[in-house]
């Protein structure tokens, strides 16, 4: 019999990383490892699960940058290439450890992933992943959510509420544009949320949004069910609150686990283990060591000595994880019972790409969770639509400002590190609006594809991942150049406009660099205009 | 008592998911050492400006940048004076203050209070009267304590695809056996007078009636 319901949530994000000047550029590898490690991953268990009739449910944002990638011509046939260099890969390593057992077999291991990987992508996905969600989407096994246009930190970015609008609208349009229909639902970028935000949402159809706990336990008043309901904001949108106990036990660093030692070990990978020679045609032509995605070692210990990973002990663990996470589940939903007067439900959400890119194992987890469910027939995992639909009648709160961040507010994404960025940012999207009312009758095509270039540069500026890289000092430079070049690419272009002087060459390659949402429209703007005089 | 559990619960380890394991951390770990480009980015907006943004419940972050012809309109000169910041309730309740020489700038500050919206105003003491220059957007405030909600503001939404019902806690029962015009009066008073319930609930976008 059912006692609770589960509400698994993965978001999936990277930032609009595409440069098409280089043939191998190494952050575009976050999307290829991504695809890989993650992506694919886990629509081949969707599909065996398909398969072997086991019924699962399943949110899955997927954010306008992400599938934008995943439907750009040129960052997929590199990706492409990003494979058949990983089989050629994998068949040295083959030849290296053969007089090695143990080595031979993870290296064999490595060399049938990547293989399999292709023929999916190719036979089953037909070049696209989205493909592969849309199956599972128009069949009802998953729901697609959408996100910020470019995931920008909407609450850092509502001094002008219309760059916010503009954030949630592009967002939904792009999310008609991949998979046919208006989204239901939305993950806030960060989990952030300020009060007031739920009237943009209304005005763009949203039915239900994710926040972090303490939006309403510090919501006006309280939920007095705390994160095991949904509540309704003013504006009727339904929350639904981050259960961080389920949370903690995937991804704490001590208790977590990845962290088992029986487990891939991350970092350890022959990208930088092997002799240069022998390596140099699979790292970055300027000569840095990356990740080649050969990883032989297992967590083992906490020491820096590695033994060799073993595939079939490791997902025997994924099916003892499961089992546990059931378990802790069932008691929590015990205890929870006698205090609710309904059926309690858990959300648990979790960033996608930590099952697959930190976890290795983990879309075997989530294989083996939905199964062991589905067989304990204890715990039911559903989505939010169908838990609202179970449960129309919700209280009403005011949820608190808030994010899922460090800290649970906006420090991560405003600290002395990256607050520069906010006087650019509210800037140009003032200019943004005051350029889409002097421009609103225009209809030079040539102006128009300045403005659209300037709207596609202020959206990309606005990523929140630039601010958070620069505070975790990882990527830091990359995070900076990124910025200040869409800051720089938004004035160059408006000076166009200004000095009635356009450049072809540089519009042309900006618009095929920064090429995300060839539907844009700069009107999108057009709205009243802020003075702060 | 079972809210408080609840909310005891909701909040367990709560901050355990702290954003250093997001993804993109992982992914960036791969990033080629590249130099700092030189792209030429504005240092000023040409515009008078004073900006305020809530960091936690603790800190907000101001900037601001002021053109010369407002300096001089008030007869300023920042070699000799300084601009004057005041944060402050939007009733004029003076909550911090702050100076600086520059025209254009930015400042951390630290402050903990219960108003719930605050803004910034910019300006120069002048005999000390403060002469007001720019004020700022308005930043609400972070709450950070648990308010049960009590029987003037429990309110509960019945959403169905082509109707809406809305009901405050202590009345539901009543009214769902009310058979009398007088109690479902008394009601309806009790609801549309409600302050809480007037703020939060656009009743005009209602689309069912109330019970």
């Amino acid at each position: 019999m059912i006692q609770g319901y589960w509400i698994p949530i993965l978001h999936s994000h990277l930032p609009f990383v595409k440069h098409p000047k280089y043939e191998n550029f190494l952050e575009e590898h976050w999307l290829f490892e991504a695809i890989t490690e993650c992506y694919i991953p886990l629509l081949r268990r969707l599909y065996l699960m398909e398969s072997e009739n086991i019924p699962f449910k399943l949110t899955l944002s997927i954010t306008p940058p992400l599938a934008e990638m995943l439907d750009d011509a040129h960052l997929m046939n590199k990706y492409t290439n990003y494979l058949d260099k990983a089989i050629q890969l994998g068949q040295k390593e083959v030849m290296r450890t053969q007089n090695n057992e143990e080595y031979a077999s993870i290296a064999q291991f490595y060399k049938d992933f990547f293989s399999q990987t292709k023929t999916f992508f190719e036979e089953v996905l037909h070049h696209n992943v989205l493909n592969g969600y849309r199956h599972f989407y128009d069949k009802g096994d998953i729901e697609i959510i959408t996100c910020g246009a470019t995931h920008g930190f909407l609450p850092l970015l509502s001094v002008n509420e219309k760059a916010v609008e503009v954030q949630i609208k592009i967002a939904v349009q792009a999310h008609i544009k991949h998979f046919n229909k208006a989204p239901k639902g939305i993950w806030l970028p960060e989990c952030a949320y300020y009060k007031g935000l739920d009237k943009l949402l209304r005005q763009n159809n949203i039915e239900f949004f994710i926040a972090d706990s303490h939006a309403l336990i510090y919501a006006d008043p309280t939920a007095i069910n705390g994160v095991y309901a949904p509540v309704y904001t003013p504006e009727q949108i339904a929350v639904f609150g981050r259960d961080a106990f389920s949370s903690k036990q995937v991804w704490s660093s001590k208790e977590g686990y990845p962290g088992d030692f029986n487990y891939r070990d991350f970092y350890r990978d022959i990208g930088y283990d092997l002799e240069f020679e022998y390596i140099k045609p699979y790292i970055n032509p300027d000569g840095t060591r990356v990740f080649t995605g050969y990883k032989y070692h297992k967590i083992t210990n906490q020491s820096d000595h590695k033994e060799v990973y073993n595939p079939k002990i490791a997902a025997l663990k994924t099916q003892e994880h499961a089992k546990h996470f059931h378990t802790q589940r069932e008691k929590q939903i015990a205890q929870l019972a006698p205090l609710l007067e309904r059926t309690p439900m858990i959300v648990s959400p979790y960033d996608a790409e930590l099952f697959g890119h930190w976890w290795f194992e983990g879309p075997e987890f989530l294989y083996q969770l939905f199964s062991y469910m589905y067989e304990a027939n204890v715990i039911k995992p559903i989505t939010p639509v169908e838990y609202l639909s179970m449960y129309p009648k919700n209280q009403v709160v005011d949820p608190s400002a808030s994010s899922w961040g460090d800290k649970g507010y906006y420090d991560v994404w405003l600290n002395g590190s990256n607050a520069w960025i906010y006087r650019h940012l509210h800037g140009m999207a003032d200019a943004m609006c005051h350029y889409a009312n002097v421009y609103e009758t225009c209809n030079n095509n040539e102006q128009i594809r300045v403005l659209n270039q300037m709207l596609r540069e202020l959206l990309l500026a606005q990523s929140s991942d630039w601010a958070f890289l620069m505070t975790t000092q990882t990527a830091t430079q990359y995070s900076v150049n990124r910025t200040k070049e869409h800051i720089h690419n938004f004035h160059t272009l408006k000076a166009m406009l200004d000095d009635n002087k356009l450049n072809f060459d540089i519009l042309t390659q900006l618009e095929y660099k920064n090429s995300i949402f060839d539907f844009i429209d700069y009107k999108i703007f057009l709205g009243e205009q802020r003075t702060y005089d | 008592m079972e809210t408080q559990l609840i909310a005891q619960k909701s909040l367990e380890c709560e901050n355990d998911f702290s954003s250093s394991s997001h993804a993109i951390n992982s992914m960036g770990y791969e990033s080629a050492q590249e130099e700092e480009q030189t792209f030429v980015i504005p240092s000023a907006y040409n515009q008078n400006r004073v900006t305020l943004l809530g960091v936690n419940p603790t800190t907000y972050y101001v900037y601001w940048e002021v053109l010369p012809a407002t300096l001089a309109s008030f007869g300023l000169d920042l070699h000799k004076q300084q601009l004057h910041f005041r944060v402050q309730s939007l009733q004029g309740d003076c909550l911090y203050t702050f100076e600086s020489p520059f025209d254009l700038g930015e400042y951390f500050l630290t402050l903990e209070t219960k108003i719930r919206d605050i803004c910034v105003k910019m300006g120069f003491l002048k005999e000390n009267q403060f002469i007001e220059i720019l004020t700022s957007n308005t930043v609400q405030t972070f709450s950070t304590a648990i308010k049960l909600p009590d029987v003037s503001n429990e309110v509960w939404l019945e959403k169905h695809k082509n109707c809406l019902k809305l009901i405050q806690s202590q009345f539901e029962s009543m009214a769902l056996n009310a058979s009398s015009t007088t109690n479902i009066k008394q009601f309806e008073e009790l609801f549309y007078t409600n302050k809480v319930l007037k703020s939060r609930i656009n009743s005009t976008s209602l689309l069912g009636k109330v019970l």
